[in-house]
Formats: C-alpha cells, structure tokens, sequence
C-alpha cells in the first residue's frame, strides 16, 4: 500500500517547513527507519524517518521549497505498485508527461557495456556499499568483473595505488579543494605542478560565498534585535566554589551509580530554582510594555550544536528535585545535539544560562534570550590566591556574569541577585 | 562410526519412534509383503504387525484415511510410494491436512508424516522421476523436509513423527543405498535447522537432499582452483533456515543454488528472492541458480543424463563470477 510523505507538524506553532535535504532518490529502496529527509522549520532542523518500508517512487516537493503542513512531500510504495492515481492528484500537470515518457522507454537489452566517466556506472550492490562507506567515486575504478561490472575487490585496488606527492604540494592541494588523482600522472606531483594547475585554472579566490542556514539566519536575527533594543548590563561576581565543590563531590557517586550525572550546571539550576522564585522581576518577560511574571521557572540552556546554537528549557525546575533537573536537563542536551528536540521545548523559557567555563573563560557578557529579561553567565572554576581573615590563602573561584535588562531590573536588584546565587554557592547547605 | 545406509537409517527411526509412541502406525502400498520398493520398510511388519499396513492403490484413500486417524489421536505415516503419486492426493493434502488445524481455529492438530521418494533414477520417465518438493513451499500449514545423508535422515524423520504439524518427508531415490556414519544412539535433528557442511570465504553454495551430492563434487572442482566455497545443507524447506543464508551470504558476498528439480519456481528462487530482498547490499555477483531444464523427465538414456546436474558446467559459472 502507497504511503504518502506529508510535511509534518512539528509542533503547536507549525504552519510551514522547508525540505533541506532528501537522504534518497527517486526509485532507491528505503526500510523503515531510515532517514527520509530534513525539514528546517523557523525554530530547528528535524530529521524526519520512513515509517514503512518500500520504494521512493515520487518527490514532489525538492530540496529548497518551502510547502505549509500537511502538503504532500512525496510516496513510498511497492516496486511496481500503481501510484497513477496518487500522482495525477499531486502532479502540477506539465510535470505528466514527463512520466510517461519514461515508462515508454525501451527494455535495456543485454550487451557488452564499456563505462564512460558521467554514465550511470555499473557495480555490484556490494561494491557500491563499500564505495558508500569508503568514499570511493565509482567513477574512477576499474571494473574487471563479468560484462564490466565493478566489483567490491575492485576498490581495495584502487585504495593500494597511492598518489606520490610532495607533503607541500598534499597540503596545498587539500588547502585549494584540488583532487590529486585529477592530475595525477605517475610522477610524483611537486608544489610546482599545484601552483602551475592554479595557474591555468585562474587563481584561488580569496573569499568564499555561502548561504546562511535557517538556524544562522534566526539566531542573528534575534540576537541584533535584542542588542539593538535592550539596555543590557553585565554584572561579575566571584564565588568560592569550596563548598560547592565539596557537596558535588559527595553526591556525584551517588548519583553516577543510579545512571546519572551531576554537573555543576545542575546545582547551579538547582539555585536558580529557589532564588527565581523569590526574584520575580528575573523570571519575567518584557513584551510590548507589558511586564509578565511567570510562575513557573522554565530555565533555558544554552547549548552549542553543529551550526550554531539552541536554547532549550526544562520546564518548572522549581518543583524538581535535583535528580529530575539532572536526568531532564541531560535528556534535553542530547536531544538538542542529535536533533531530536521537540519545538515547545524552545519555547516559554523564563531564564537562562550559559556555561562557557569548559573553555577557560574567566569572564563575559552573554546576551539576554528574548522576551527574558537576565542570563547567567558560568565561567571556568580555578584555584585563585585569595585574601580571607588578612591571610593569603588559596580557593577554587568562579566568576559569575549576569546580563539584565536595566529597562526593567534595576542595577541594585541585579547586584542583590547576583550576591544571593554567590551566598548560596558558597553555602550550598542553605538550599536546604 | 558405523556405516549404515540412508534406507537403514530410516528404518531405524521408524523402528525406535514406533517403540516410544504406540500411536504410530504406516499406511502404504506394498509395503507389508514387499518392505517398501526401496526396502524401507524392511522388517518392520514382523516387530509392529498391523501397526504396517498394506492399502488399495489410492493415495487419495491413504492419505485420507491418516488424516482422520491423525484427528483422533493417532500419528499416521502415509507412505506414497513415489513423490510423483502426490497428485492423486493433492485436495487431502493441501485443502485438508494443511487447513485443518488453522479452519478450526487450532482445537486440533494433525500430527502426521507423508513420505515421498522423489528424484530421478534409471530410466523411469517423466511420472516417476520428478522432484517436486517447491509446490509444497507454497502451502502454508505444511512442514517440509529433504534430507541428504543418512545421520540427518534418521534425525530429520525422528523429528517429523515427533511434530504435531503435517510434515512431508521427501527422501531420495538414490540416496536410499548410500552410505553414511550414523551415531549410536539418539539422533534427533530439528526442523527448521540447516546445517554448515564447511565453511568458506569466495560462494555460498546452497542445497540440500541429492543436490548435496552434487555439491560436493563442485566443491572439488573450485578447490582445485583455489576457490574455497561456504556450503549448506538446508535440511528443511519449509520452515527454511533464514539466519544461516543470510550470516554465510554476508559473509562470503556470493550465492549459488543448487537443486535437482527444475529451475523455474524451484526452492532456489525462493531463496534467491529472499537474499535480494534482505541483503541485496551485501552480494558482489548476481545470484547463481542451478536447477533442471524446464521440461519434463526424459526417458531416453542420453537425454536423461543431459537433464542431470552437471557438476563440471555448474563449477564453470561459479568461477566465472568469482575470477
């Protein structure tokens, strides 16, 4: 039975989505399972899975368009499974006839084959799985199996003749994009000949021009529009993190042998939690002239994800435990690294923070994740030399930046919030 | 080990079934006062007495008449005498034996074994020569076996009167004198289990009953030639052993399919299909079926030994895929 690929809605907000890639072509087998294709939405790129097993057979809508939900994607069915009827009522119809051509084309006949670069190579199913996972171009091996068939042994010889090559001219040619099997000839290729190729090909350019993605795009958009529009401050503070330390290091084997992991992240949340509730006017948004508390505190993490960034939120920390913010916040990190993330979870965040102390910054000024009005910045923990009692003595310290909205959280409520989260984590035991 | 015949080794199965179960009883032609025309059933009427009985020429009456006695406790063996007499039968056995235990939503089963000689002999044309253990791969409800040497033929047939399903049990005409090592003792092979003669790492080459004989000189001729094959006896048709053709094709990347009955819809199409559907990825040569001409059994000496599979010719595709 055909099943028919419709753009899904990916969440409450959905209208449209945009194909960003086909995993297949036309006419290749699929399994249940396998990832079809990609669909960016304005909030995040899904992988979206076949749920059936069968063959592509149509793609109606390509890579690049941009079609509302529910709009037929494309068909998955049986080999020679009539889809006529799903098609004519999808098909624009200029695109029929072109359907109709290539059924009328001639049964291949059996004859010698010889295989030109560009044709449609010839290789068995296993020589070109292995091609696949080798990144071989089947283009350029020699077939020596029956009716010129490449076979799979056919690329473990490609794989032995190695390219000679100088390492000044291998460097150059990977800087500049240049396949040394192009222009090899047997004699090992030199920095001359790179330079000499360039040379007939015109040089390199020195800029290269690229598409924003949907996610660029978003996060640029939204970061200039809150810098541009909000009065922000960035508050530091340091905290000695021996306490903090101390209570990680008590609670993290305990945890680790329940499957869980405690990072500082999730004691930090932890903190969030009772303070938010306390400060209000840090857990609000500011929209419109209008102030909304929220009740709830949806705290945002920033995480860093191939392309760029996304801030999901765990909803209602401050009726979690700390083992529930630990098992939630983890599942949200990897949902948002393996693409996996639901669209409601990047929405109604009250607070955010952003922990960029794994690279060894000591401070900086994060920027506030609109409508919310502060971000917790979390720097590195290093030992520091620190005068306590008039005595030089050494702790491990963290600074903290928070960046407010002055146009609505003045300096001082900004300075007592900070000082607050410092007590607190230097005395962890008042989380009690 | 001791060296018994592939027709002894069914004796003995019988034998020593019919001791453990008194519910089993024979059915057949001329198998009292002849003991079987293969002399399968040699003896057996002077330990068992009418537990072997003789019938009327009528398959349709033999198989019958077990099914009704299977349906009321008993475990009947229908022998037939030849493979080829099963069409006489064919409404007992495919609309009756098969359907019973699904039409009465599993109330009841039908424990019983038909036995057929199949394959080509000398000489004995077209209604007695045929090997026609695909149709029945068609017929859900059945359980199909086809033994190739003497160990599983005692295994295979323990098995068989042992199931509670219907169970064909075709066994080969030539394979009856062969010889073969039987261990003392119980031997119980499983249905549903094929069985990795040797391993190797160019082909995959599948068989199973009288095919396996042929295989085996295959075998010696890629040997010489360095070629090592991976070769499988699959024992049972129907439920046939998936995992075994699937793990030796990803391995070897090649598969050959060998059978003595014709080619068209053979067991080797099955097969063949099964392997494109669910390693296509994994197969570095196309599929390679061998099986008889899609023409009746010759009588004709000469033409006969033509339809015959060609260990030689078979060897040569063989290497002509792997080089």
């Amino acid at each position: 039975m055909a099943r028919e690929l419709v753009m899904p809605k990916l969440g409450l907000t959905m209208t449209q989505g945009t194909v960003t890639k086909w995993y297949f072509n036309e006419g290749d087998r699929v399994k249940e399972g396998d990832i079809l294709y990609e669909v960016e939405t304005d909030k995040l790129t899904n992988k979206i899975a076949a749920d059936t097993e069968g063959v592509l057979r149509k793609i109606f809508v390509h890579t690049g368009e941009t079609v509302p939900v529910k709009s037929l994607l494309g068909i998955i069915g049986g080999e020679d499974e009539d889809i006529s009827d799903l098609v004519n009522s999808a098909e624009k119809p200029d695109d029929k006839t072109e359907i109709e051509t290539a059924e009328e084309a001639p049964a291949a006949t059996e004859k010698e084959v010889t295989v030109n670069k560009g044709d449609y190579v010839l290789a068995t199913p296993y020589a070109k799985k292995i091609a696949v996972e080798r990144n071989i171009d089947l283009s350029k091996i020699n077939p020596t199996g029956y009716k010129g068939v490449i076979l799979a042994k056919d690329l473990d010889q490609y794989k032995e003749t190695k390219i000679k090559a100088t390492p000044t001219a291998r460097k150059m040619a990977e800087q500049r994009g240049i396949d040394l099997a192009d222009i090899y000839e047997g004699v090992r290729i030199r920095k001359s000949d790179i330079l000499a190729l360039e040379e007939k090909q015109g040089a390199v350019p020195d800029i290269e021009v690229q598409e924003t993605s949907t996610m660029r795009k978003i996060i640029a958009q939204r970061l200039k529009s809150t810098w541009a529009g909000t009065p922000m401050v960035t508050f530091n503070m340091e905290a000695d993190m021996t306490e903090f330390i101390a209570l990680r290091e008590k609670l993290k084997p305990i945890y680790l042998r329940d499957g869980l992991k405690l990072t500082y992240n999730h004691l930090i949340m932890k903190v969030l939690a009772k303070l938010l509730v306390k400060y209000r006017d840090l857990n609000a948004s500011f929209e419109d002239d209008k102030i909304i508390y929220h009740n709830n505190v949806n705290l945002g993490i920033a995480v860093d994800v191939e392309g760029g960034l996304l801030v999901p939120n765990v909803k209602g920390i401050e009726k979690m435990t700390l083992r529930e913010i630990s098992s939630e916040t983890e599942k949200l990190i990897e949902n948002a690294r393996t693409n996996q993330l639901n669209p409601d979870d990047l929405t109604g965040g009250t607070f955010t923070i952003t922990n960029i102390g794994m690279f060894g910054m000591d401070s900086f000024t994060p920027i506030i994740n609109k409508p919310e009005v502060a971000i917790l910045g979390i720097n590195k923990i290093a030992d520091k030399a620190v005068v306590i009692n008039k005595e030089i003595t050494i702790r491990p310290i963290m600074n903290l930046s928070l960046t407010t909205d002055h146009s609505l959280v003045d300096g001082a409520l900004s300075a007592r919030f900070l000082k607050e989260i410092v007590d607190m984590i230097e005395n962890p035991y008042l989380l009690l | 080990m001791r060296q018994i015949t592939f027709s002894q080794a069914t004796l003995e199965a019988m034998a020593e079934e019919m001791r453990r179960d008194e519910r089993i009883f024979v059915m057949g032609e001329d198998i009292v006062r002849q003991g079987g025309i293969f002399g399968q059933f040699k003896g057996l009427p002077d330990e068992f007495g009418d537990r072997i009985m003789d019938t009327p020429i009528s398959e349709t009456a033999i198989v019958g008449s077990c099914i009704g006695a299977a349906l009321a406790g008993l475990r009947p063996v229908a022998d037939m005498h030849f493979a080829d007499f099963m069409g006489v039968a064919m409404d007992e056995i495919f609309n009756q034996m098969a359907k019973i235990r699904y039409m009465f939503g599993g109330q009841t089963t039908v424990p019983m074994v038909i036995r057929a000689p199949d394959g080509l002999s000398i000489s004995a044309a077209a209604q007695h020569s045929q090997s026609i253990e695909a149709w029945f791969m068609n017929i859900p409800g059945l359980k199909v076996v086809s033994p190739s040497n003497p160990e599983d033929a005692k295994g295979l047939l323990k098995a068989a009167l042992r199931d509670d399903n219907p169970v064909i049990y075709f066994e080969n005409k030539i394979l009856y004198r062969e010889s073969g090592p039987v261990p003392d003792g119980e031997v119980f092979v499983p249905i549903g289990k094929a069985k990795l003669v040797k391993e190797g790492k160019d082909i995959t080459i599948i068989s199973y009953s009288i095919g396996m004989k042929t295989v085996y000189e295959i075998d010696k001729l890629l040997e010489k030639d360095g070629i090592e094959a991976e070769i499988i006896d699959l024992r049972t048709l129907v439920p046939y052993d998936r995992d075994a053709i699937l793990n030796s094709v990803k391995k070897t990347h090649r598969l050959a399919l060998v059978h003595e009955a014709v080619k068209q819809g053979g067991v080797g199409s099955e097969i063949a299909a099964f392997v494109a559907e669910e390693a296509l990825e994994y197969l570095d040569a196309p599929i390679l079926r061998f099986g008889a001409p899609f023409t009746p059994v010759p009588f004709s000496p000469p033409l006969e030994n033509e339809y015959r599979m060609k260990p030689n010719k078979i060897a040569e595709a063989i290497r002509k895929v792997i080089k």
